[in-house]
C-alpha cells in the first residue's frame, strides 16, 4: 500500500499532470458556464435573460406541459401553436413570430419539435414551421405516424445498399420499441450534460494519458531505475502496482471530472426531467432509455473507453520509456481513426475504424446515429460491442505492460 | 631542376628525370620532413575559420536523422490522407491539415531542447559561436526544411481539392504558428520549464486543434481574411519569442531545469 | 592575463561568490575547496555562463563580457557535469564541438583523430557515447576542451571517474600544456594539484581563503602537524578537540595525524605538513558538519 501510495504521489507531483489536471478542471468549469450562459429565456417583453435565472424561469415555463404526452395533449399543443400564430400582435415585421410571441412558445417548444419531427414530410425531412400547418384533429394516431415513417424509410433504395436486412430489421424494432405515451418533464439538465459529455470525456481521456505517460518512463528518463529494479519488490510488486496506481488515478480523475460537471450544470439547471425517454428527444432513436439512464451509459462507456486509453498509453509508456513518444502515440491513435472515419464511405471500414478507442467517447452520438455492427447473421449496438472490447483490450494490456517493463535492463 | 656544382647525391637520368642517390635517403630524415610538413600544414589550417554558412550546415550534423524522417512520414501521411479524401470525396481535409501541422512541430521540439535535455548547453556555450548562434542556425534549419516541404505541399493539395491557395495556407499555417506559440511560449518561461511541460502543452493544444477543426468547425465560423491577420499577428510574436529564446540562451545555465 | 577583479555573485541574499580578486598568467592554477565552496560559479563566471553581480572579468585588457566571440574562440571548459549527446559516436561529437568552435572541417577532422589517440579513445571513436564508461566520457570531455588549443583551460573536476593510471596521465598531459596557458583546475583530489600546480587557490563560502605555492601554503602550517600515537579514549578526546588529517590503527594503539598550534600530547611529533594537511585545516570543521 505504501508503494501504490508513492506511484500515486510520483504520477500526481510531476507539474506536467498537475498543469494538465489544472487545464481539466478549467475545461469542466469553463464548459458548464458555457452551457448555463448559452442558453437563454425570452420573457414577456421580448427581452433575454442568461444564466441560472433563466433556466429557472424555463423550468417553470415547461411545468404546465408536464405529464404524458396523449393525444388530447399534442392537440393542446398545436391548438396553442395556432393561436399564438393567429395572434397579430405576436408577429414581427418580417412575419415570422416575434420575441414576445416566442416567449410564450417557449414552454411547450420540446413537445413542439417532437411534433414537427413526427409530422415531417419524409424520415428525414425536419420543418421547424410543420406544427404551424397542423390542425389539433392532425393529433389523432400521433404515435402510429413512426412506425409508416420508418418503413417508407426503410424501403429506400440508399438505405437497403446502406444496411443489410438483419440491421434494417433492428432498426424497425428497436426505434418502434417504445412506451407509449411518452412522460414529459423538464429536462433541459440532462440534455446539456449529455451534450457536454462529448468534450468532457475526449479532454478527460486527454489528460488521463498525459498524466499516465510518464508512469514507466518517469523511471528510466530520471535515471532512477538503476535503484528501482535492484530493490527487492521493485520489479515485481513495484510493477504491479505502479499499473494498479495509473488505474486508480485515472478512475479517479475521469469521475472526478464528470461528476464535476454533470454536478454543476443539474445544479445550475435542475436534476428533474431524468425518467423522460431519450426518443423524446431523439425522436429517431434505438434506444429505450430515460435521460438518466443514458447519462449513465454515456458515461459508462466513456470510462470504459479511458481505461482502455490508461492501458495503452503504460504499456507504450513502459515499451517506450518515454512519455513523449506515449503522449504522441495516444494522441494519434484517437485522432487518426476519428478523422479516418468522416473521410472514408465504405461501411464496412468505418465500422472498423469506430472500435477504436475513439468510439467509447461518442457515446452521445450513438443515441442518435445508427452505428451497429453486425457478426454471423446477429447485430450489436455500440454499446454491445465496445464495451466487452474496451474492458478485454484493458485487460490485455496489463500483463504485457507488466512484462515489458519487468524484463527492462537499466 | 638545375644540378648544383659539387652535388654528388643526385644524377640525371637517361629519361632526364632527376634521382636522388639511395644512400642520402635516410628513413628518419624522411619521416621527420613528412610530420614537419603535417604540422605547417595543421598551422596553417588552423588559422583559417569556419564561416556562418558552414557552421549552419554543421548544425546538419546536430538534428538527429529521426526528426527528419518523422517529418517526411507526417507530409507523407498527409499526403496520402488528402488524396484518400479526394477519393472519397470526403470531408475532414481541415482536420487531417491541422493534426498533421502540429504534429510537424511536436515532433522537432525534442530537437530544440535537446541540448537542455542532455545539459549540454555549458560545452555549448563556451565555444567561439555560442548557444545564440547555435539556436538561430537549428530554427533556421527546421523552419526552412518545414517552408519548403509546405510549399510543395500547398501547391499540390489546393490543385487536388479544388481549394484556393490561400485557404490550404490558412489550414496549414494556423495550427502550425498556433503550436509553435505554445511550445516555444513554455521554452521561454524563465523559471522552472521543463521539456515535459512543453511536450504536454504542445499535446493538449494539438488535441484542442483537433476538437475545434473536427467538432467545432473553427475555420467555417471565422472569415478568412481574419485568419490572415491573425496569422500576421503570430509571426510577429514568434518572432519575438524566437528574440528571447536566442537572447536568454547564454542564460540558461542561470535557470533550473527540471525533469517533470 | 587573466583578472578577476572583485567579482561576486548572489542568488537572492546569497554570495555564491564574493569579492574574488585574482590575475592569472600561463600556468596552472588549482582551486580547491569543499562542496558549495563557489568553485563551479566562480568557474561559470570566467566560461560567461554565468553574469558576475558585482565587478568584471578582464582578458588581455578586455572585458569577457564585451569581447563575446573574440574570448570564447580562446576558451576550453571542461564542466563538472558533462553533458553529452548519448547517439553521437566520439568522432561525431568531437567534430560537432569543433563546428561550434568554428574550426575548419579538414582541421577539425585532423585535431578530432589527434586528440582521441592523445586520449586513448582511438579504437572507440566509432561507437556512441552512451556505451561509453565514466571514465571514457571523462576523457571525451577533455578532449572537446583542448580541441581548439585554448589559451584559457577550465577544467571542473576533469579527474573524477578516472582510475589512478589515468589520473596521472592527466596530470601530465596538463603539465605539458600548461606551459602556454593558463590552466584552472577544480578539484576535491588534493594529489591532482600537489604535483603540477604553479599556485594553489583555497576558496571557502565563496571566498578565496588564500593562495600561493605548494610551499608557501603547506609553510603556513610549519610546525602544526603532529603525529602521535594514542589509546582510543586519547584518540576520541583528539578527535573532538583537534582537526584530525588521518587516523590509523597501529600496533599499540591508534596514530593520529593532527593540527594543533600546541603540542597535543606528550609523544606527539612534528611532520612535514602535506597540502591534504592544509587542506583539513581549511576544511576540517566543515568536513566532521558533513
Amino acid at each position: 500500500m505504501t508503494i501504490l501510495k508513492f506511484e500515486i504521489k510520483k504520477m500526481l507531483c510531476a507539474k506536467t499532470s498537475i498543469a494538465a489536471i489544472g487545464f481539466l478542471i478549467l475545461l469542466a468549469v469553463g464548459l458548464c458556464i458555457g452551457y448555463i450562459y448559452g442558453g437563454y429565456y425570452v420573457q414577456e417583453d421580448g427581452s433575454k435573460i442568461r444564466g441560472i435565472k433563466a433556466a429557472v424561469k424555463m423550468q417553470e415555463a415547461k411545468e404546465p406541459w408536464e405529464g404524458m404526452v396523449t393525444e388530447e395533449v399534442v392537440a393542446r399543443v398545436i391548438e396553442e401553436n395556432n393561436k399564438l400564430h393567429a395572434n397579430p400582435s405576436y408577429i414581427g415585421t418580417d412575419g415570422w413570430l416575434s420575441d414576445e410571441g416566442y416567449s410564450r412558445q417557449q414552454g411547450f417548444e420540446d413537445l413542439r419539435n417532437l411534433i414537427n419531427v413526427t409530422y415531417g414530410k419524409s424520415f428525414s425531412d425536419y420543418d421547424y414551421y410543420t406544427c404551424d400547418r397542423l390542425s389539433p384533429d392532425d393529433a389523432t394516431g400521433f404515435y402510429d405516424k413512426k412506425e409508416a415513417v420508418f418503413d417508407e424509410w426503410l424501403e429506400r433504395e440508399e438505405v437497403i445498399q446502406t444496411f443489410s436486412d438483419e440491421k434494417r430489421a433492428y432498426i424497425r424494432e428497436h426505434a418502434l420499441n417504445v412506451e407509449t405515451p411518452y412522460y414529459y418533464e423538464y429536462y433541459d439538465g440532462w440534455k446539456k450534460v449529455k451534450e457536454m459529455n462529448l468534450t468532457l470525456v475526449f479532454g478527460t481521456v486527454i489528460v488521463i494519458c498525459i498524466v499516465l505517460a510518464g508512469n514507466f518512463s518517469a523511471e528510466c528518463q530520471t535515471k532512477a531505475d538503476a535503484i528501482y529494479f535492484s530493490t527487492c519488490l521493485g520489479k515485481k510488486t513495484g510493477n504491479k502496482m505502479k499499473i494498479a496506481a495509473g488505474f486508480i488515478l485515472a478512475t479517479v480523475i475521469y469521475w472526478g471530472t464528470m461528476l464535476l460537471g454533470s454536478g454543476i450544470l443539474l445544479l445550475a439547471y435542475s436534476t428533474s426531467g431524468g425518467t423522460v425517454p431519450v426518443q423524446l428527444e431523439f425522436y429517431k432513436g434505438l434506444y429505450s432509455l430515460t435521460q438518466t439512464q443514458a447519462w449513465i451509459l454515456i458515461l459508462l462507456l466513456g470510462y470504459i473507453g479511458c481505461m482502455s486509453m490508461s492501458g495503452l498509453t503504460m504499456l507504450m509508456s513502459s515499451e517506450f520509456k518515454s512519455s513523449f513518444v506515449a503522449i504522441i502515440l495516444a494522441f494519434l491513435i484517437i485522432m487518426v481513426p476519428a478523422i479516418a472515419t468522416q473521410s472514408v464511405y465504405n461501411s464496412f471500414w468505418k465500422d472498423v475504424l469506430s472500435l477504436f478507442p475513439h468510439g467509447t467517447i461518442m457515446g452521445y452520438d450513438y443515441l442518435t446515429t445508427y452505428v451497429l455492427y453486425q457478426f454471423g447473421g446477429r447485430v450489436y449496438s455500440p454499446f454491445e460491442i465496445l464495451m466487452p472490447l474496451h474492458v478485454l483490450f484493458t485487460i490485455v494490456t496489463i500483463p504485457i505492460t507488466y512484462y515489458s517493463f519487468q524484463k527492462y535492463k537499466a | 631542376m638545375k644540378r648544383r656544382k659539387g652535388a654528388d647525391w643526385a644524377k640525371k637520368s637517361k629519361t632526364g628525370y632527376i634521382v636522388m642517390d639511395e644512400s642520402v635517403l635516410k628513413p628518419e630524415r624522411l619521416e621527420e620532413t613528412v610530420a614537419l610538413s603535417k604540422r605547417i600544414l595543421m598551422e596553417r589550417e588552423k588559422e583559417k575559420e569556419a564561416g556562418m554558412l558552414e557552421f549552419i550546415f554543421g548544425q546538419m550534423r546536430f538534428i538527429s536523422k529521426g526528426t527528419w524522417a518523422v517529418k517526411a512520414v507526417v507530409f507523407l501521411g498527409m499526403f496520402l490522407a488528402l488524396y484518400g479524401i479526394r477519393l472519397e470525396e470526403g470531408k475532414g481535409a481541415d482536420q487531417v491539415i491541422a493534426v498533421a501541422a502540429s504534429l510537424l512541430v511536436l515532433t522537432a521540439m525534442p530537437e530544440i531542447w535537446k541540448n537542455i535535455r542532455y545539459q549540454a548547453m555549458d560545452v555549448e556555450s563556451c565555444t567561439r559561436f555560442g548557444l545564440k548562434k547555435a539556436y538561430l542556425a537549428r530554427f533556421l534549419l527546421l523552419g526552412m526544411a518545414d517552408l519548403c516541404m509546405a510549399t510543395v505541399f500547398v501547391l499540390c493539395t489546393s490543385r487536388w481539392l479544388s481549394s484556393p491557395f490561400y485557404q490550404i495556407a490558412v489550414w496549414l499555417l494556423v495550427p502550425y504558428n498556433s503550436m509553435l506559440i505554445v511550445c516555444l511560449s513554455i521554452m521561454v518561461l524563465r523559471k522552472r520549464t521543463s521539456e515535459s511541460m512543453a511536450e504536454a502543452g504542445g499535446a493538449l493544444w494539438m488535441a484542442a486543434v483537433f476538437w475545434l477543426t473536427g467538432y467545432l468547425h473553427i475555420y467555417e465560423k471565422v472569415q478568412l481574411f481574419m485568419w490572415g491577420i491573425l496569422l500576421a499577428f503570430s509571426y510577429v510574436y514568434l518572432g519575438f519569442v524566437i528574440g528571447k529564446i536566442v537572447k536568454n540562451a547564454n542564460g540558461l545555465s542561470e535557470v533550473e531545469y527540471v525533469r517533470n | 592575463m587573466l583578472e578577476i577583479d572583485g567579482v561576486s555573485k548572489k542568488f537572492g541574499d546569497f554570495y555564491a561568490v564574493e569579492h574574488v580578486h585574482l590575475q592569472l598568467e600561463k600556468g596552472v592554477y588549482g582551486l580547491l575547496g569543499a562542496n558549495g565552496a563557489g568553485k563551479t560559479t566562480l568557474m561559470r563566471m570566467i566560461c560567461t555562463l554565468l553574469n558576475p553581480t558585482e565587478g568584471e572579468i578582464r582578458y588581455e585588457g578586455a572585458p569577457v563580457l564585451k569581447a563575446g566571440e573574440g574570448y570564447r574562440k580562446v576558451l576550453g571548459y571542461l564542466p563538472q557535469d558533462f553533458g553529452y549527446y548519448p547517439q553521437f559516436s566520439a568522432e561525431e561529437y568531437l567534430l560537432y564541438i569543433a563546428a561550434l568552435k568554428g574550426m575548419k572541417g579538414n582541421y577539425a577532422k585532423a585535431r578530432t583523430r589527434e586528440l582521441l589517440q592523445l586520449v586513448s579513445l582511438e579504437k572507440a571513436g566509432k561507437k556512441k557515447v552512451k556505451n561509453f564508461s565514466g571514465g571514457m566520457k571523462r576523457r571525451l570531455g577533455i578532449a572537446q576542451a583542448v580541441l581548439n588549443d585554448p589559451e584559457i583551460l577550465v577544467l571542473d573536476e576533469p579527474t573524477a571517474g578516472l582510475d589512478p593510471k589515468e589520473r596521472i596521465r592527466f596530470r601530465n598531459l596538463i603539465s605539458e600544456m600548461a606551459e602556454e596557458r593558463i590552466v584552472l583546475l577544480s578539484t576535491h583530489i588534493v594529489s591532482d594539484v600537489e604535483n603540477i600546480a604553479n599556485k594553489i587557490l583555497i576558496m571557502k563560502n565563496g571566498k578565496i581563503q588564500t593562495a600561493g605555492g605548494v610551499e608557501r601554503l603547506t609553510g603556513e602550517l610549519e610546525g602544526m602537524v603532529w603525529k602521535c600515537l594514542m589509546t582510543h579514549e586519547e584518540a576520541a578526546y583528539a578527535e573532538e578537540h583537534y582537526t584530525v588529517c588521518n587516523r590509523k590503527k597501529e600496533e599499540g594503539g591508534i596514530m593520529l595525524t593532527l593540527i594543533s598550534k600546541e603540542k597535543p600530547a606528550v609523544n606527539a611529533k612534528v611532520v612535514m605538513p602535506s597540502l591534504e594537511d592544509v587542506y583539513m585545516y581549511y576544511f576540517g570543521e566543515e568536513a566532521e558538519e558533513e
